[in-house]
């Protein structure tokens, strides 16, 4: 079973079942973060923003889909708008720490692909987004760093970006391991059902076998009676011989 | 291929619209914001008279908040100028600037109770305060000397609380001392710029 090695239509054939899971799970959760995008808006007035980036991710997910069905941009678009929404909430939550979090739930989210791929583009914006901030900010004023973004310094920022990033490789980490463990158990799947077909085959061929047997144990059965009524026959002939003879 | 390259084009403008998005509302405000044609400064302990004020002392300091009801920086700080306003409004007079073009009934409901909100009709508060961005503060004494003018924090969300420059300067008047120096990150302004082809 180790030599087994999945054929690449097999390979799309379990990942296509996989992915057509996950993009529900997904777009469930885009749903969600667009709902909270527009529900933060109440509260500094920010509703271009809030509807703006949901209309620009939900509308992305279908559009994308409709265009390149069975290709798999519209989860790297999904990725992207996922920490897309992480850049909106923290400027429409006027720069709330707890903010940058949605950038880790959104990584734990894309495991359920199992592709490690799809996180690229979520750390890609979420790297382009602070690079941006600080690389204007710097340009603006030598020696403050962040500060429009909020208050951070260099020090800080290290920390942040390498714990950011230490989530994005374990995420990635996990997908990669989970879809060789799906592979791995596909492949398993594959030659068990391999060895229940022959197992069935066999089966039937003993049953035919079998029933073979039957008949001929009934025929033989018929000629076992047949012998012993000509058995007995003869030995009630004798037995009238014999007492015949005797008289 | 056809669909590939509608999807291509599709993605190029969604990056695009959220280029724009942040564009519109962030990032063009982290630069810090031009100083317009005809800006004359105006510097600490110079004498300075906004509006019609006259030369005679005032009762108590003023404190200038400059802002714009569509500035999304002037939202920024709103929630850490209100409680400046409650803090300090017994010792100074509170009083809210909005440029030409805004509007007074719009900028009312940002600002706390009975807040003083002036539109600044020809810009005449700005320039005579040396002001063209906002959100900005500025402080004169009683003498009708510019004590401080500048930025609220370093952060623009005003989430420093080492560096509230405005409310440091406050804390410096009431105590009567010298006008504290706090360098370029306190003076170099970033925000929305006052037109100030008004003014001319």
């Amino acid at each position: 079973m180790q030599n087994l090695k999945l054929s690449k239509e097999e390979e799309a054939k379990v990942m296509a079942d996989l992915n057509k899971r996950s993009d529900l799970f997904t777009f469930r959760f885009l749903m969600i973060y667009s709902v909270f995008g527009i529900f933060i808006s109440f509260y500094y007035d920010t509703w271009l923003i809030g509807f703006g980036t949901a209309a620009l991710a939900l509308g992305s997910w279908f559009i994308l889909k409709a265009l390149l069905p069975s290709a798999s941009l519209h989860r790297y678009v999904a990725s992207g708008f996922f920490g897309v929404f992480v850049g909106t909430f923290i400027y429409q939550m006027h720069g709330l720490f707890e903010m940058h979090f949605f950038a880790f739930i959104g990584s734990a989210i894309l495991i359920v692909y199992q592709n490690w791929k799809y996180q690229i583009p979520l750390i890609g914006f979420v790297v382009v987004h602070h690079a941006v901030f600080a690389f204007m900010q710097y340009t603006g004023v030598p020696d403050i760093y962040f500060t429009q973004l909020e208050y951070m310094s260099l020090h800080t920022f290290v920390y942040h970006a390498a714990l950011a990033l230490t989530v994005v490789i374990v995420c990635g980490y996990w997908a990669h391991h989970f879809r060789k463990l799906t592979m791995d158990n596909a492949m398993k799947e594959i030659a068990l059902n391999k060895r229940i077909s022959m197992t069935q085959q066999l089966n039937k061929k003993l049953e035919l076998a079998t029933q073979k047997l039957k008949t001929q144990n009934k025929e033989l059965e018929d000629n076992k009676s047949k012998l012993l009524s000509l058995t007995e026959k003869q030995a009630a002939m004798y037995e009238k011989l014999r007492t015949g003879g005797v008289v | 291929m056809l669909r590939k390259i509608a999807a291509g084009v599709f993605i190029a403008s969604v990056l695009g619209a959220i280029g724009a998005m942040f564009w519109w509302t962030e990032i063009q405000y982290l630069l810090p914001t031009p100083i317009p044609e005809g800006y004359r400064e105006v510097y600490i302990n110079q004498k300075v008279y906004p509006g019609d004020s006259t030369s005679t002392e005032l009762s108590k300091p003023v404190f200038y908040h400059f802002f714009t009801t569509n500035c999304p920086c002037s939202r920024f700080n709103l929630t850490h100028f209100n409680s400046l306003r409650r803090q300090y409004g017994d010792s100074l007079e509170f009083v809210v600037v909005i440029p030409a073009e805004d509007d007074i009934s719009k900028a009312r409901p940002f600002f706390e109770g009975e807040t003083k909100i002036i539109r600044d009709v020809n810009q005449e508060f700005a320039v005579s305060l040396g002001v063209y961005s906002t959100p900005q503060a500025v402080i004169i004494n009683t003498n009708h000397q510019l004590y401080f003018r500048g930025n609220y924090n370093k952060a623009r969300y005003c989430t420093d609380p080492l560096s509230n420059f405005a409310q440091m300067a406050l804390d410096s008047l009431t105590s009567g001392v010298a006008p504290p120096e706090f360098g370029p990150q306190a003076t170099i302004a970033y925000g929305c710029g006052i037109d100030y082809t008004l003014s001319m």
